[in-house]
């Protein structure tokens, strides 16, 4: 069967399945879903800055630990939450990271000796490079997950909106996502539509072509739906700026975690910086 | 080309954030001069431009590619639209889907929602003079994502000289590396790709296809 056609369903279920298992999550009670939004996106951005800026390797095992007692405290199961962050990007990550081990990349102490001509060996410096890296690229991905996985959609609109990020930006990104669902069933449809029609297994150029066919015909009728929409949404009274019906309340509790949050990532920063 | 979080160093993060404020303003600068018609319009469209990174292409190696669609979206409507599109695709990517990072947004934005669409704009109006309208679009996707991937290579590979940690290697693996994925297995199926769009919505929508030009002549 043709590998474009297999592939992207099978991209297309994987996102829709994410999608839908991280609002489940949202829903659920626990403690970081009873946080105000902004309140965690002020954390999210303080928390992988200090991931981003972290130098020292205990400290960066500790910044990566913390999201996953912040994932058990949410109710989240930590199988997922672990699976869901080294699945995504940390594997190709540590891939990439491999080479680093060796003295041609990384002269220093070797370790293991796997040749001696020519001479390669796994070196301290270079293992503790690549751990570095690695690990910093799951932590920060672990604290973005934990935000998306414990706040709705809507929720992280409205604290973007509060931010003031602009009211236009918001709209444009709001119908997206609720189009990239639609948009999504139909192009499943003229996947499995196309796939129905083979009779054998499409070249690489070939499939190129199809793909390219297949999203013009996409295009044609996303525009078609744009002009759509538009008239349903004036015959709403859509007034060109949308408003969110939920308003935020900032609790003493929301404080707490604010400052804690900047308390401790405080600390860790200038641990980091000074005192390690 | 997504750039994920912990690759880049803190200094090129901020410095990317810097470099992008002006291109944001001059994005929603123009964002607030559309007709609210055109409103719902971009966010099919930026929906669009999510989907089209979905679609896997196969590639020579055995393995399967994306596209960015920044060119498409750039000679369809104009280089500005793809501009704020695609930074939303990414804000959206990188928010909800761990893909691409947080810290690197800015520099993710750079690459495919700046270097890409105007490149590939620029590259299609040039060469239109002398080739078709669908050979021009084809190697305009090429030239762009080539220079998007060469770019991006040019980030990773400076992180060495900034302070270590980050990406481990320096310009002389990281730009060879991107590029030559790009030029040898992307890029073609970029170009491919494009060139078949643009010549499916003129062929059945013409009149959609006349609308990058209209936004180029208001500038």
């Amino acid at each position: 069967m043709s590998k474009l056609i297999d592939k992207t369903v099978e991209e297309v279920a994987s996102f829709i399945r994410e999608a839908v298992f991280s609002e489940r999550y949202a829903g659920r009670e626990g403690f970081l879903q009873s946080v105000d939004p902004r309140a965690k996106l002020i954390a999210l951005l303080i928390s992988i800055s200090v991931v981003v800026g972290a130098r020292h390797i205990a400290v960066i095992l500790f910044l990566y630990f913390l999201p996953l007692v912040m994932a058990a405290l949410s109710g989240i199961p930590l199988r997922y939450f672990i699976k869901r962050v080294w699945v995504f990007v940390p594997i190709f990550t540590g891939i990439i990271a491999l080479p680093v081990i060796f003295n041609v990349i990384t002269p220093g102490r070797p370790i293991i000796v796997l040749w001696n001509s020519p001479y390669i060996a796994v070196t301290a410096e270079g293992l503790h490079a690549a751990a570095i890296f690695t690990l910093r690229v799951a932590a920060a991905v672990s604290y973005a997950i934990l935000l998306t996985i414990t706040t709705k959609w809507s929720d992280v609109m409205k604290a973007l909106s509060d931010f003031r990020v602009p009211g236009i930006v918001i709209t444009i990104t709001t119908l997206t996502y609720r189009y990239i669902f639609l948009l999504l069933s139909i192009l499943l449809d003229s996947m499995y539509s196309r796939r129905s029609r083979l009779c054998r297994k499409l070249g690489m150029v070939e499939s190129w072509k199809e793909a390219g066919k297949n999203m013009g015909a996409l295009f044609i009728k996303t525009q078609m739906m744009g002009e759509d929409l538009y008239y349903a949404m004036l015959s709403r009274g859509y007034l060109h700026s949308a408003r969110s019906l939920n308003e935020f309340e900032f609790r003493k509790s929301d404080a707490l975690f604010l400052t804690s949050a900047i308390l401790l990532m405080a600390v860790v920063f200038i641990g980091d910086r000074w005192f390690i | 080309m997504h750039i994920p979080d912990g690759y880049l160093g803190p200094y090129t993060c901020v410095l990317f954030y810097i470099v992008m404020i002006p291109f944001w303003y001059r994005g929603i600068k123009w964002l607030k001069n559309l007709h609210p018609r055109q409103v719902p319009l971009l966010g099919v469209l930026t929906a669009f431009s999510f989907l089209v990174m979905m679609y896997n292409l196969p590639v020579p190696d055995g393995t399967t590619a994306h596209i960015v669609g920044g060119t498409i979206i750039a000679i369809l409507i104009g280089p500005w639209a793809a501009t704020v599109s695609i930074s939303i695709v990414l804000l959206i990517q990188a928010l909800f889907f761990g893909d691409g990072g947080i810290t690197t947004y800015a520099a993710n934005a750079f690459n495919m929602a700046v270097v890409l669409p105007f490149v590939g704009y620029y590259t299609y109006r040039l060469l239109r003079k002398k080739l078709s309208d669908v050979a021009a679009a084809g190697i305009g996707a090429y030239v762009a994502l080539v220079t998007a991937a060469i770019v991006a290579g040019f980030e990773f590979g400076l992180q060495p000289y900034i302070q270590p940690g980050y990406c481990p290697y320096t310009f002389w693996v990281s730009v060879p590396a991107m590029a030559f994925a790009h030029l040898v297995t992307a890029g073609p199926a970029a170009a491919v790709v494009t060139a078949t769009v643009l010549w499916y919505v003129k062929k059945s929508q013409p009149e959609l296809f006349s609308m990058g030009e209209a936004e180029a002549l208001r500038g």
